[in-house]
C-alpha cells in the first residue's frame, strides 16, 4: 500500500466544511426521528384497534 | 364510555408490530447509507482510490458497498429464518432443537459467503486469509477443545436422535426427564435432585440408560437371616406387594408382582420383589410402601432380617 496515496486521500477530507458535515448529521437524525415517529404512531393505532370503544 | 378489548385484534397487533419494526429498521439503516452516498456524491474523497490491489481500486465508496453487502446478507438471512423457515419446519414436523441447528447453519453459510464476496470485492486475497484462519483455528481448537466437543456432540444428538425431549433417562443413578436439548448441553429435570445440566459429550461417550422405551419397575431387595423358611418368605413378599399394589391408585394390576430368591450370602438370603409401574413418581412411592409392608409382615410372622455383614478385617 502506498502511504503517500493514503495521506493524499485523507488530505482531501479537508475540503469538507464543518457546516456540510454538521448538516449530514442533521439529516441522519431526521431519518431516525421519522422512524421513531412512524413506529410510535403505528403502535398507537394498533393499540386503538384492539381496544375499541363500545 | 366502556372500553371493549378484543383478544384477536391484540394477537394481530402483537404479530404485526415486530414485522413493522423490522421493516422500519431496514428502511432507516439503508436510508442512512444512501443519504451518505448521495450527500457526499460530489466529494472527491468518496471515489478517491486509497490503494490498488489486483486491479481493484479501493475507495470509501467501495467499502460502503461492502458494508451494505454484509449487513444486507445478515438481515435477509435473519428475516428468512424468522419468518419463512418456521412454516417449512411446521410442514416437515421438525422440532425446535433441530430447526435451531438448521437456522444457525444457514446463517453461518450465508455470512461466510457474504464475507468472502466482500473481501474479494475490496481485493483481499482469500488464500492469505485462509492461512491466518487455519493457524487461529489450531490455537482455538486446543483452547476450547471441550466446548467444541460438546457442540459437535450436540449437533450429533440433534441429527442422530439417540434421545428426544420428553424422554426419561438415567444419569449417575438419577432418573429425569429431558426438557431441552441445547447445542452445548442438555437440561434434565429430575424428580428430587433438581435440574441437571449435562454436557452433550456425556451422552455420546457414556452409557446412558433411556428409560422411556423400557418398562419401569418398582424394585425392592430384602435379605433375611440364614435358616429362614424361603418359601414362607416368598409368600409373604408376594402378599405384601399385591396388597400395596391394589391399595395404591394408578398401579397396573394386570401384572402379578414378581418375587425371586436371588442369592446366598454368608449370613443372608437375598430376595427381590418387582412390580410394574408407569412412572418414576409411582415407582419411588410404591417401593417405600412395599418396604413398610414387608417390615410389618416379617415382624408379625417372626421372620428375621439379615444382620449387616461384619467388616472383612474382623
Amino acid at each position: 500500500m502506498d502511504n503517500a496515496q493514503v495521506f493524499k486521500g485523507i488530505e482531501l477530507l479537508k475540503d469538507l466544511s464543518v457546516r456540510e458535515f454538521f448538516m449530514f448529521f442533521v439529516y441522519l437524525s431526521l431519518i431516525f426521528i421519522l422512524k421513531i415517529a412512524i413506529e410510535w404512531i403505528l403502535k398507537f393505532i394498533l393499540k386503538r384497534t384492539s381496544t375499541v370503544s363500545g | 364510555m366502556d372500553l371493549k378489548v378484543y383478544p384477536e385484534a391484540d394477537e394481530y397487533s402483537e404479530r404485526v408490530i415486530p414485522v413493522a419494526e423490522t421493516i422500519l429498521n431496514w428502511l432507516a439503516f439503508y436510508s442512512s447509507i444512501l443519504l451518505f452516498l448521495f450527500y457526499f456524491w460530489k466529494e472527491r474523497w468518496l471515489t478517491y482510490p486509497f490503494y490498488e490491489t489486483e486491479g481493484v481500486q479501493v475507495t470509501v465508496f467501495l467499502i460502503v458497498v461492502v458494508i451494505m453487502i454484509v449487513t444486507f446478507a445478515s438481515r435477509i438471512v435473519k428475516t428468512f429464518n424468522r419468518h419463512i423457515m418456521p412454516y417449512i419446519y411446521e410442514q416437515f414436523d421438525i422440532d425446535v432443537g433441530l430447526s435451531f441447528t438448521i437456522n444457525r447453519l444457514i446463517y453461518y453459510i450465508v455470512m461466510f459467503l457474504a464475507l468472502a464476496l466482500s473481501f474479494t470485492t475490496v481485493g483481499l486475497d482469500l488464500t492469505a486469509l485462509g492461512v491466518v484462519f487455519s493457524v487461529l483455528g489450531i490455537g482455538i481448537g486446543f483452547g476450547v477443545r471441550n466446548i467444541a466437543a460438546n457442540f459437535v456432540s450436540g449437533i450429533i444428538i440433534l441429527f442422530e436422535r439417540p434421545m428426544e425431549v420428553g424422554e426419561m433417562v438415567e444419569i449417575d443413578k438419577k432418573i429425569g426427564r429431558i426438557t431441552r436439548i441445547k447445542l452445548r448441553s442438555t437440561v434434565v429435570e429430575t424428580l428430587k435432585d433438581g435440574t441437571l445440566i449435562v454436557p452433550n459429550q456425556y451422552f455420546i461417550e457414556q452409557i446412558v440408560k433411556n428409560r422411556s422405551s423400557a418398562e419401569l419397575f418398582a424394585r425392592v431387595e430384602v435379605s433375611v437371616a440364614y435358616g429362614s423358611d424361603t418359601a414362607k418368605v416368598e409368600e409373604l413378599l408376594d402378599e405384601a406387594a399385591e396388597r400395596e399394589m391394589s391399595a395404591m391408585k394408578g398401579v397396573p394390576i394386570d401384572q402379578k408382582p414378581d418375587v425371586q430368591f436371588i442369592g446366598f450370602r454368608n449370613s443372608a438370603l437375598d430376595f427381590q420383589v418387582e412390580v410394574h409401574v408407569v412412572n418414576v413418581e409411582m415407582k419411588e412411592r410404591l417401593e417405600s410402601r412395599i418396604r413398610h409392608a414387608i417390615a410389618r409382615s416379617f415382624f408379625e410372622h417372626g421372620i428375621e432380617l439379615a444382620k449387616a455383614a461384619p467388616p472383612a478385617a474382623e
